[in-house]
């Protein structure tokens, strides 16, 4: 991460623009109880959390800088929603799920649950999900919308 | 570590997301 992904030049504008970024390291005694404290168990893994310290979405492993993007997204989004931001976690979503790399599927998922919580409307939502399971029918993402449970629900306009 | 400025001091880091309204990007690693 430290080698190729966090010095790559979108990434650290991405992280500048939207993100106060803060190092926890195993070689400061001072960070331990973070590592408890957040449920890190493995290292590198990045975590995304308000000023309350409240962490809302966290993602083991190193990725490769474009992943990391579509990454920092989907963190930026599942905070936003969190405080109710959804029209703001949609847009983050939609730009994620513009490009097509392995999280494109993620972001998918989430953006129909942002377009629900924005409106409590499910058509919207059921709209990036069809979207989603026909993009990638065999992702787990696709799975986990359940497709039989409301396909014959699926309102007239999609 | 490349050209993003790592707090190190989580106290500050979360009075800077406070201040700046943004959300904490966290960075758990070992030394290298």
């Amino acid at each position: 991460m430290d080698t190729v992904t966090y010095p790559d030049e979108q990434v650290a504008a991405y992280v500048g623009e939207h993100f106060v970024p803060f190092s926890a390291s195993m070689g400061v005694r001072a960070h331990w109880p973070l590592f408890r404290s957040h449920h890190m168990i493995w290292t590198p893994s990045v975590g995304f959390a308000d000023h309350r310290a409240q962490m809302h979405y966290s993602s083991p492993g190193y990725l490769p800088p474009t992943e990391f993007l579509s990454l920092l997204r989907i963190g930026r989004a599942r905070c936003l929603m969190a405080w109710t931001r959804n029209a703001e976690a949609a847009r983050e979503l939609e730009e994620a799920a513009a490009v097509e790399n392995s999280f494109a599927p993620e972001a998918l998922f989430w953006l129909g649950v942002a377009h629900f919580l924005e409106r409590r409307d499910s058509a919207p939502m059921y709209r990036a999900w069809e979207r989603l399971t026909k993009r990638y029918p065999e992702s787990p993402w696709a799975a986990r919308t359940y497709r039989e449970h409301w396909s014959g629900d699926m309102p007239r306009d999609l | 570590m490349g050209a993003i400025n790592w707090e190190e001091d989580h106290a500050e880091a979360l009075a800077r997301a406070q201040r700046e309204r943004k959300y904490l990007l966290l960075y758990f690693h070992k030394p290298n």
